[in-house]
Order: C-alpha cells, then sequence, then structure tokens
C-alpha cells in the first residue's frame, strides 16, 4: 500500500466483504465506482431525443448494441451477458439514483450510496452506519465472515458502531508466505502471540489482497456456493469523461465477467437463489461533451442478475430524455435504495418494515426485480 | 494443616466415641504422612536489567532512578494545556453560530482539536522516559469521556489538558473534583439534564428531575469502586447533592441553586446540609480520602502497569495515598520501587504504536509536525481496527486491561498491517530512510529472525510486532 488515499474518482478497488446468513439465499452488490453511463451500457435507442444528446455515444443496434426489448439496446460489450437475458436471469432498472443531487461529488455520492441515507449529514445516520451492516443486524444468526483481503479504508457500506464492529477488514497486508513464516519464527517464544498469529493466518487474514474483479468473483462464488450470505465488491474506473467508448469497451467485460465469473463458480441450486445488484453513485450527463465523453450527471441505470431475478425485462419508469434534471442529466423515476430494498425484501426475506425503517430508512419499496 | 482439616478434627475428646477416637488417630497420621520437608525454594528470578524500568513504565529500554521517573512526570504535568476550558467553550458557541451553513468545514476545524491532541499525546511519549505520558494515559481513562458532538470536541481535549494532566503529580482529590465537573463529563454522565425531583427547575417542569449517571459513577468508578460499601441510596444522595451542576455553551460552568434539591443529603454517612459547589467539593473530598478510594486506585495502577494485584504492594501504594492526603507521586514512589515484576503485559494499540515511533527513532518534533491526513490515515484509522478507536471507549470504565481484548485476529493483522505500512509512509513523509530494524535489546530469537526478513519492510514489521516491542 502505497497511498491509502488514492481513491480519486473511483479508482479504488475495495476488498470483498462477506456476511454468512442462515437459509440458502443470496445476495451480492457490486459498485462501480466513479458513475457509470447508465445510457451508454443500457441504451435507449427507442427515444428519439437519444441521437440529438449524443452523436459518438449510446448509437444503439445500429453501433452493435443488443436490442433487449424495442426500445432498450445492451452495450455491445455486455453482450455476454445476453444467455442471461435470454434466460430471465437479467434485469435492469433505468432512471434510477440515489437521493443525492446536484453537487455531484464522486465522494459524497458513494458515501450515499452505502450509508443508504439521504443524505450523508443526518445526525441519527451517520455514515458511520452502512445499510449493508443493519441489514445484516436484521437478519438473526447473520455472521461476519472474516474478509480475504483488507484495506485500512473501511467502506462506508460496512462501517457500523455494532454489532458488526469486527466485521471492520483489517489490512491491506501485502504479506508473502515468507514473510509470514518469519512471523511464525518471531513469535515463537510467545505463547500467546502465537496463537493469535496463528488464528489470523487460519481466517485468511495475511494472505496477498484480492485484486481483479473476477478474482473477487470467484471468491465469493466460493463462499456463497457453500451457503447463504451477502458479499459487497466493487470495481473502480468509471469517470469517462473522456474517449469513454474506448474507456467502457475495457470496463464494461469485466462487469459482465464478474457475474458470469460468479455464475461458473456456484452449483445450479446455488445460482437458483442468488442475485447480484450492480449500482453506481450516480450517472453521467445525458449530453456528450467535447471529448468524447460524458460528464457527471443524476440517473443512471442498475442491474439485477442470478437465478433469483425475475429477469427479461427493463424496469422503471422512462422520464423521457426530453424532460431533463436540470437541463442536463437523466431524470431519476426512482431510488436506487427502493431497488435494493425489494431484493432484500422479497428475496432476503426481511420485513417491509425493516427494510423501509431500518436498512434505508424513509424510502418506499420499488416494485420487484425478483 | 488447612481450615478443612482442623474441622475434620471433633472440638473436643471427652465424650468422643471409640470410633470418633480412632478416626482422630487415622487423620493425625495422615497429616504426619502429608509433612513431608518442602521442595527446595525456587532460585529467584534474576533482577532485569536497568534498562527494563523504561519498558514497564515507558515506551522502551531506558534505566531510571525512581526520582527521574518522577521528575519525568512533574515534567508532563507541568506543561501548558493544548486547549483550555475557555477556548473551547468559545468553539461550541462559534460552531452552534456558524456550523449550519458549512457544516464540513466546522466539523473538520472540531476534528482539528482532536489531532492536535493526538500529536500531543504521541510526541510526549517520544520525550523523556515517556513515564508521564503513560500516567496520563492512565488517568485520561481513569476518568473516561466521550464528546457527543462535533461542538464538545476541544472540550474533550480541555479535560484530559486541564482537568487530568496538571493534576497526575498533584493530589487526587485534585483531579477528581476538576474531571468530574468539567464539562465534557458533565454531558457525557447527563449531568447537563439533571435538577434534584423537588428542585423549583423540576417542579416547574413536569418531565424533568434528577439523572444519577455522574453521581453513580462518581462512587462506582472514579472513587471507591464497585465493590466498595455504598448502597443506592449513596448513589441517590450523591447525585441530588450534585443537582445544581450545570454547562451551557453560554453561561459556562455554573451552579444553579434553582435545579439544587433541598434539604441535608447524606453520603456514606456524611451529611452535606448546603446546596453550593463548595459542599459538592466537600463530598468530593471526602470520598477521595476514603481507603476503598485509595486501594481502588492502587489497585487499577497496579494492573494498569504490572498486570496483576501484588497484594502487599497495593497495601503499600494504599498506605502511602492516605498517609499524603491524597497525592499520588508518594504512590509512584512506591510502585517504581517495587522490583519483582510478573510477566509482561500486552501493550494497548496507541501505547504500542508510540513505543513503535520510538524505536524507530522518530523525533517529538517529527511527531508535533506530522499532517492531519497521515493522523488519521495511520493514527486514528488504525486504532480503530486495532480495537482502540479515539475517545471511543466502549464506556465510562475505560479500555479493559486483559491481553485477551487486543488479539482477536484482525486485531493482530491489523497491527502488523500497521507495521508493514506506517513506516514507510511515515520516513516517506519525514523524507528520512527507514532505520536498520536490529535494534539492539531484542531478544536473540528475535535479532535472528528481523535479519533474515527478505525486505526491509518486513524486516522493521518484525521487530515492531515482536514481544519485545508488543509487551511492556
Amino acid at each position: 500500500m502505497t497511498d491509502i488515499h488514492d481513491c480519486e474518482g473511483g479508482h479504488q478497488q475495495d476488498p470483498v466483504r462477506l456476511i454468512s446468513t442462515p437459509g440458502q439465499r443470496r445476495m451480492v452488490v457490486l459498485i462501480l465506482r466513479g458513475a457509470m453511463d447508465g445510457l451508454d451500457a443500457v441504451q435507449p435507442y427507442g427515444d428519439p431525443a437519444l441521437r440529438t444528446l449524443r452523436s459518438t455515444l449510446s448509437v444503439g443496434p445500429q453501433g452493435g448494441a443488443h436490442d433487449l426489448d424495442g426500445f432498450y439496446a445492451l452495450h455491445p460489450k455486455l453482450g455476454a451477458l445476453l444467455p442471461l437475458w435470454q434466460a430471465g436471469e437479467l434485469a435492469f432498472a433505468h432512471a434510477v439514483s440515489t437521493p443525492y443531487r446536484d453537487k455531484r461529488s464522486h465522494f459524497d455520492g458513494q458515501d450515499i450510496l452505502e450509508a443508504g441515507t439521504t443524505s450523508r449529514d443526518r445526525p441519527d445516520l451517520t455514515v458511520k452506519s452502512g445499510w449493508l451492516n443493519r441489514l445484516a443486524a436484521t437478519i438473526p444468526g447473520a455472521m461476519e465472515v472474516v474478509p480475504f483481503a483488507c484495506s485500512t479504508m473501511t467502506p462506508i457500506i460496512a462501517r457500523s458502531e455494532s454489532p458488526f464492529l469486527t466485521w471492520t477488514p483489517a489490512t491491506d497486508l501485502g504479506l508473502s508466505h515468507d514473510d509470514v513464516t518469519l512471523m511464525q519464527h518471531v513469535y515463537a517464544p510467545d505463547g500467546q502471540l502465537s496463537a493469535a498469529l496463528d488464528q489470523a493466518i487460519a481466517a485468511d487474514l495475511l494472505i496477498p489482497p484480492v485484486k481483479s474483479g473476477r478474482e473477487d468473483a470467484s471468491a465469493i462464488a466460493t463462499h456463497l456456493g457453500k451457503s447463504g450470505g451477502i458479499a459487497v465488491a466493487s470495481i473502480g474506473g468509471w469517470d469517462t469523461h473522456g474517449s469513454q467508448a474506448e474507456t467502457l469497451a475495457g470496463k464494461l467485460p469485466e462487469v459482465a465477467d464478474f457475474v458470469l465469473t460468479i455464475k461458473a463458480g456456484m452449483a445450479p441450486e446455488a445460482w437458483a437463489s442468488t442475485v447480484i445488484c450492480v449500482v453506481t453513485e450516480f450517472g453521467r450527463t445525458a449530453r456528450q461533451n467535447g471529448t468524447g465523453g460524458t460528464d457527471h450527471g443524476t440517473g443512471s441505470v442498475a442491474m439485477f442478475a442470478g437465478g433469483a431475478v425475475a429477469g427479461g425485462k427493463v424496469y422503471g419508469q422512462w422520464p423521457g430524455l426530453g424532460n431533463l434534471y436540470a437541463d442536463r442529466d437523466l431524470l431519476p423515476t426512482s431510488d436506487v435504495r427502493a431497488w435494493l430494498g425489494a431484493v432484500v425484501h422479497a428475496h432476503m426475506g426481511v420485513s417491509r418494515s425493516a427494510v423501509e425503517g431500518v436498512v434505508f430508512p424513509g424510502v418506499t419499496l420499488a416494485g420487484c426485480p425478483v | 494443616m488447612t481450615a478443612e482439616d482442623m474441622t475434620m478434627i471433633p472440638h473436643t475428646t471427652l465424650d468422643a466415641s471409640a470410633a470418633d477416637l480412632r478416626a482422630m488417630a487415622d487423620k493425625l497420621a495422615a497429616l504426619a504422612d502429608q509433612m513431608r520437608p518442602l521442595p527446595p525454594e525456587p532460585e529467584p528470578a534474576p533482577e532485569p536489567p536497568l534498562t527494563a524500568f523504561g519498558v514497564r513504565f515507558g515506551y522502551g529500554p531506558a534505566a531510571a532512578t525512581v526520582p527521574e521517573a518522577i521528575a519525568d512526570v512533574q515534567a508532563i504535568a507541568a506543561l501548558p494545556p493544548l486547549v483550555t476550558q475557555a477556548e473551547a467553550q468559545q468553539f461550541h458557541v462559534d460552531y452552534n453560530a456558524n456550523a449550519g451553513s458549512d457544516t464540513r468545514l466546522w466539523r473538520e476545524r472540531a476534528r482539528d482539536y482532536r489531532r492536535a491532541e493526538v500529536r500531543g499525546r504521541i510526541s510526549r511519549g517520544l520525550t523523556g522516559l515517556g513515564v508521564g505520558n503513560r500516567l496520563h494515559s492512565f488517568w485520561a481513562d481513569h476518568f473516561t469521556t466521550l464528546p457527543k458532538n462535533y461542538q464538545t470536541y476541544p472540550m474533550q481535549v480541555s479535560m484530559t489538558e486541564e482537568a487530568v494532566r496538571p493534576h497526575i503529580a498533584g493530589r487526587f482529590a485534585d483531579m477528581l473534583k476538576a474531571a468530574d465537573l468539567h464539562p465534557v463529563m458533565m454531558f457525557f454522565l447527563d449531568q447537563v439534564a439533571s435538577a434534584g425531583d423537588n428542585s423549583p427547575f423540576a417542579l416547574s417542569r413536569p418531565g424533568t428531575g434528577l439523572n444519577e449517571n455522574l453521581g453513580r459513577e462518581l462512587i462506582e468508578l472514579h472513587t471507591i469502586g464497585v465493590a466498595g460499601p455504598y448502597t443506592q441510596d449513596d448513589v441517590r444522595e450523591a447525585s441530588n447533592l450534585l443537582a445544581g451542576m450545570i454547562y451551557g455553551a453560554y453561561q459556562g460552568v455554573r451552579y444553579d441553586v434553582k435545579r439544587a434539591e433541598p434539604g441535608v443529603e447524606t453520603v456514606l454517612g456524611v451529611e452535606y446540609p448546603d446546596d453550593s459547589i463548595a459542599e459538592i467539593h466537600r463530598m468530593m473530598d471526602d470520598l477521595a480520602r476514603r481507603p476503598e478510594t485509595a486501594r481502588h486506585l492502587a489497585t487499577k495502577l497496579a494492573v494498569h502497569f504490572l498486570g496483576d494485584e501484588p497484594l502487599e504492594l497495593i497495601d503499600e501504594m494504599a498506605a502511602a495515598y492516605l498517609a499524603n492526603d491524597t497525592a499520588l507521586v508518594p504512590v509512584y514512589e512506591v510502585l517504581f520501587s517495587h522490583r519483582s515484576w510478573p510477566g509482561a503485559k500486552l501493550r494497548k494499540p496507541l501505547d504500542w504504536m508510540i513505543a513503535g515511533l520510538r524505536a524507530l527513532g522518530v523525533t517529538p518534533a517529527e511527531a508535533e509536525a506530522l499532517p492531519g491526513s497521515f493522523i488519521d490515515a495511520f493514527i486514528l484509522e488504525p486504532l480503530g481496527i486495532m480495537g482502540q478507536p479515539w475517545d471511543g471507549q466502549g464506556g465510562p470504565d475505560g479500555w479493559p486491561e486483559q491481553a485477551e481484548a487486543w488479539l482477536a485476529p484482525n486485531q493482530l493483522a491489523a497491527r502488523l498491517d500497521w507495521a508493514m505500512t506506517a513506516p514507510t509512509a511515515l520516513f516517506t513523509q519525514l523524507g528520512r530512510m527507514l532505520p536498520d530494524p536490529r535494534l539492539p535489546g531484542l531478544t536473540d530469537n528475535t535479532a535472528l529472525w528481523v535479519g533474515r526478513a527478505q525486505s526491509a519492510e518486513a524486516g522493521i514489521a518484525a521487530m515492531l510486532t515482536s514481544p519485545e516491542l508488543q509487551r511492556s
């Protein structure tokens, strides 16, 4: 670790977090840090305004995008997910956002997405209390699973005063096996420290951090393949102010790969009870800018994949690109937390009142993608 | 003969039956059989090296005489406060007036006070013997308070800097009065909401009344201890006497007689008829002077520094405390003179970090100059993961003393992480080369393996997390 502040704009990749829960329900949240352009990932080519706002981006089926339903088309580089769409295991919710508006800061946006609150300054729900931890606290028997790779920067989504304080990941330990052996020798004369070190080794706390989205996905598949639970991972690098076409051509396959790696790493029964939610902190400007990119916006798209998804459908109310937020952004018509909340309720079995009162306070559950 | 053996023998043999007598004879024969010569006394443990004093009472090897150690405590006590109560109160007022328009700026200002306290605690730990700083941390923990909001962050610093530190070489009674009537303590333990049930204040405001929190902890945690001979009535009466003490940002600390409970309060058999600060001080002086308080404090000091409860030493420390009207230096003199130390204690995270920085040769001036981003990323954040978040004690009883509380796998991993990453980041910041980790004073085993590390970072990490550095 050279610079732990190196998370500007979403290049940070957080370690995977895991909570095991009783039963067989599985939920994975993939956070796309840096604000993914929802209008490019799932292109509303049926909206005539799209072509006037964008000349080279979001070209629709003419540019190789895969038609989904006659109105929306999937970005060409997400084509690997088409079989899931056809199998009814892939859905989207379009024109979604957190309640965050106007300042369009990555940090605020990500904080609010992870805190699950309406603003980062709510005194009753500080950013320390991530929605994931509040969710875990509502599921009896939920247990922390020691993460296999850790960072001293704890994403807010995993922060909590209690009862998951020990879930706080410890480290970004790039210890080699030689280093670990060295520590065992140094601790040999001290029984108490030796025992603690052995526990840390047994908990996989000391091995080098997982680096790629695929490794994260495969680790998630391994852990969730065995039993029910919740996992959170992230992929950074979505801040496409310039050369968006080239950047997304590299990044979107990572998302498809993440999803397909989880599917491939699980037994079919486990996949059948899995929902992967892919969310981003906000969207990007509806208009293409002068550098082949887009700037910070508001509404974006959320994706749901997994055997438990009621897929083959793009959910959400389309606002029309003739009706932009602040004359620049896709107007959000639903709260992304309402969709996450719907998964938590309908799939993970948490009561509606707990979802609307504790996990995502103040939210009203949206229609259900599962 | 043990007490149990005694009970086996009839008190009188006058009317004992023959069977009883036979049983008694058998018992005596068995006892005689047990009275074999005692095994030889074990060899006394070798005297620890002189530099072990600094390891035990400071942050690293240093020889010191008792007067030198006392001088170190007095020097720390004499330093000017980082924040005064007046300054902290002004911040509270300013925050309330201005933070609404720029909350983030004002929270950041509040955090800067905490960062200044962190720098101070670290740099003083790197100064002199470190003994005074250890005792400052000890007493600050004895009077644990947590700021409940950003506007009182500076007040929290004033608490440890003004209410606690100047008294660590003075009288405990004075520390008690300053700490328990400090604004942050009154916030933390709800004194600011308390009013006697029969006070004019409470009678005219339904739903208000006495809050026992401060009265309870004054007795249970700060003075005579939970094992002491007090009752719920004493807690209630102490709280009744405290009713009237109040703090507000605009008026400061004051005694509001309209909140006072009418009548005479009786605490542990002593009557306190007046409603005044002087009477509250009198109660606190009385509590401080009690033998149970002497024993409670002596035991806490022994457990904190020695990791054990050597009864004779505790008796001696308590006697010194009582003979000197709650003065603490005579207590430390007893503690520092004690040389029969039990096994080493695990250092708590902050103490271990300071010990590590000392071992790396970081100077007090360098610690003072650390930027806020470093304090956040390499001190405050990791302290939390290691289980000791700054001002984050679970309750008013402070940090746990037993090693098990600090050795969960992720806590140990966090120490390894810090040892691997913080030194490189720090020395890059300082523009210096990492020092050679093969320090004098390491055990042969540690020195051997530190020397075999495959990278400078791993060698430093092995040294910093070695048993020698993790234990005091």
